[in-house]
């Protein structure tokens, strides 16, 4: 496969998590994916993933949780984060922006296609 | 001789007796007195010049005649007849005396009896004096004593009148003030009300129980005199230590036990042009408050929640549209794309209500940087750019010749003012219409000018267009779908940067909105 880069999804809303998995399948990726904060916590530290789709508002574990605990991490810090969200409110985006990520989407402002762009831009 | 001398002696007497009645005679003539002499039967024997003048009857006519015939009142005059033979004297009978000319006078009479030497009765004297005179100064006296009675009558009922007048109005200020302290202390926003001089007459049962005060231990004192109670003195650092009226509203919040708020207003109670006191009021808006944020933080949750809803449909629609799971028939996508657009319209709503609830609670927090205008302007126009092919409305940008002044601005809040104002354009344009968006600046600002050839804005409604979920009529009639939120985001945003919207419509021809921005300094 050209493309072996591994993107770990961690979404708590199924379809939206299958919509974007099945996407990037297509796109040649390899992907993973975690339902809530706790699991995706636990995942990213044994799959190491190349970047990581992370949503905000989740049951167990939140978004930034899951990125104040990666920033403990000196190697999990590295992996890039793109945010996809469902609001973008500035205070929300100042904060992950002192967190570290990569880039934000809002869901209804975006399609799964708008998504792969910006994974391909991260990798690239 | 003695005969002789007696018969010397009786004609000497004779003639001293005649002598004396003509004395008596030619006396009487000028005597002012009416005298009439009658004999025992009552019969007029003599009269004498004043009777003649006052009565009209002369001597041959009356002598002869009864006296009865002179006066009105017979049986009264028989009355004088009978007593004066008991008395001898009646004095002071008024009577109506009758003339020959038929003329009633009012006269006084008194009878006295005539007798000879001998004590026999030999007549009697009628005197009568005219009292029409006296009488009419008596009766005009009468008169004047009836009308001053009359009047003081009058006087007097007025006076009871006004005493009852006064008794009523009494009455009517003493109802007046139960009914006010009635209204005062049974209204649920907390009251104090001031004197003239600032010293407390009411204090209703609210503002005690708030100020956690007695009415009966701070009347007649000055606020200044109570701040020992600490809500008081809060209320008094509220309205900057002063009792006036400005007009202002003010703001309290007091703690006990939960957290209350308050719009304190002071108003002055005025008597036409004075100003007799002042009014304190404290309107309890807690619950206002309360429900205000609970609606925001509702609408605000409902639209997330529905947020990921539209997302699933939003991407699974993309991906099928994009042939991602399969091909699909140009019917197929034809149906489905519609279906994305409603998705799209339903997205763009609930945007909308999540800006308004978070205008509303202060959150529509602004990330300003220095952009230029004209870009924002050209990235929105391509935005808008499927809606105005889809409804052939031709867009234009008057690009200036010269460069803009770089705006410190939230780039993605002012992309929402020039994409509603360009859509509004072209929604409630006419077909073949025209949105003409230009831009110029001063030293301070930079106007953005969006002109339609639409339908215009009624001028009734015009005022209201700013307003949260209002739509005009005629635009209601073009375009079910509007949230009636765009232009209250708009003047929202727009104010939050320290600028102006404003708009000149006339109904049919189109309508120009402009806005200014502040020049970065």
């Amino acid at each position: 496969m050209k493309n072996m880069k591994k993107i770990l999804i961690i979404e708590d809303e199924e379809i939206l998590l299958d919509l974007i998995q099945r996407r990037l399948l297509q796109e040649g990726y390899q992907v993973i994916v975690a339902k809530d904060g706790e699991e995706g916590l636990r995942k990213l530290k044994e799959e190491k993933p190349d970047l990581i789709l992370l949503d905000i508002i989740m049951p167990k574990m939140g978004g930034f949780e899951v990125m104040e605990e990666m920033n403990k991490d000196k190697d999990l810090k590295k992996i890039p984060i793109i945010i996809i969200s469902n609001s973008g409110q500035p205070v929300e985006l100042s904060r992950a922006k002192e967190l570290g990520i990569k880039d934000w989407l809002i869901k209804t402002d975006f399609s799964p296609s708008d998504v792969v762009e910006k994974v391909k831009k991260q990798l690239n | 001789m003695i005969g002789n001398k007696n018969k010397f002696v009786s004609r000497e007497i004779e003639e001293d007796l005649r002598n004396l009645e003509r004395y008596i005679e030619e006396l009487s003539v000028f005597l002012p007195l009416s005298v009439y002499t009658v004999n025992p039967s009552n019969i007029i024997v003599d009269t004498n010049k004043a009777a003649i003048d006052l009565t009209g009857y002369d001597e041959d006519f009356i002598i002869g005649k009864e006296i009865v015939l002179l006066f009105k009142d017979k049986e009264k005059t028989e009355e004088c007849i009978n007593q004066v033979l008991e008395k001898d004297l009646i004095k002071n009978q008024e009577m109506v005396l009758i003339t020959y000319d038929k003329k009633e006078i009012p006269v006084n009479v008194s009878v006295s009896v005539r007798k000879d030497g001998k004590n026999n009765v030999i007549g009697y004297f009628w005197a009568m004096s005219d009292i029409s005179e006296s009488k009419k100064f008596q009766e005009s006296l009468e008169k004047e004593v009836e009308e001053r009675t009359a009047d003081l009558e009058k006087a007097k009922v007025a006076l009871i009148n006004m005493l009852e007048d006064s008794q009523e109005s009494k009455e009517k200020v003493e109802e007046e003030k139960n009914k006010t302290r009635a209204a005062l202390t049974s209204i649920t926003d907390s009251l104090i009300v001031f004197d003239k001089d600032k010293r407390i007459t009411l204090i209703n049962p609210d503002a005690e129980k708030r100020l956690k005060i007695k009415e009966e231990n701070v009347l007649g004192k000055k606020i200044e005199e109570i701040l020992n109670s600490p809500n008081v003195k809060k209320l008094y650092e509220a309205l900057d230590k002063k009792i006036e009226w400005t007009g202002q509203k003010y703001e309290l919040i007091l703690e006990e036990p939960l957290k209350r708020f308050f719009d304190v207003f002071v108003t002055p109670i005025s008597s036409g042009k004075n100003v007799i006191g002042m009014i304190i009021i404290m309107h309890d808006i807690t619950r206002d408050k309360e429900i205000s944020r609970m609606k925001t933080e509702f609408v605000s949750i409902a639209a997330h929640q529905l947020r990921t809803p539209l997302s699933a449909i939003k991407w699974s629609l993309n991906m099928v549209l994009e042939g991602d799971v399969g091909r699909i028939s140009p019917e197929q996508i034809e149906l489905l794309r519609k279906t994305y657009q409603s998705n799209e319209r339903m997205i763009f709503l609930i945007n909308d209500l999540l800006n308004v609830s978070r205008i509303e609670e202060g959150r529509f927090v602004y990330s300003q940087d220095s952009h230029s205008i004209e870009e924002i302007i050209k990235e929105t126009m391509e935005v808008s750019r499927g809606l105005s092919n889809e409804k052939k409305i031709k867009i234009i940008f008057e690009k200036p010749k010269e460069e803009l002044p770089k705006i410190k601005v939230d780039k993605e809040k002012i992309g929402i003012v020039v994409q509603n104002l360009i859509d509004n354009g072209i929604r409630f344009n006419k077909v073949g219409g025209m949105v003409t968006i230009s831009v110029k600046y001063d030293k301070l600002y930079v106007y953005v000018t969006i002109k339609d050839t639409g339908v215009g804005i009624p001028d009734l409604e015009q005022e209201r267009i700013f307003t949260k979920f209002f739509r005009a009529n005629n635009v209601v009639k073009l375009d079910v779908e509007g949230s009636g939120l765009g232009l209250f985001i708009c003047k929202n945003i727009v104010e939050a940067h320290g600028g102006k919207i404003w708009f000149e419509s006339e109904k049919n021809k189109g309508t120009t909105f402009t806005f200014t921005l502040p020049i970065e300094k």
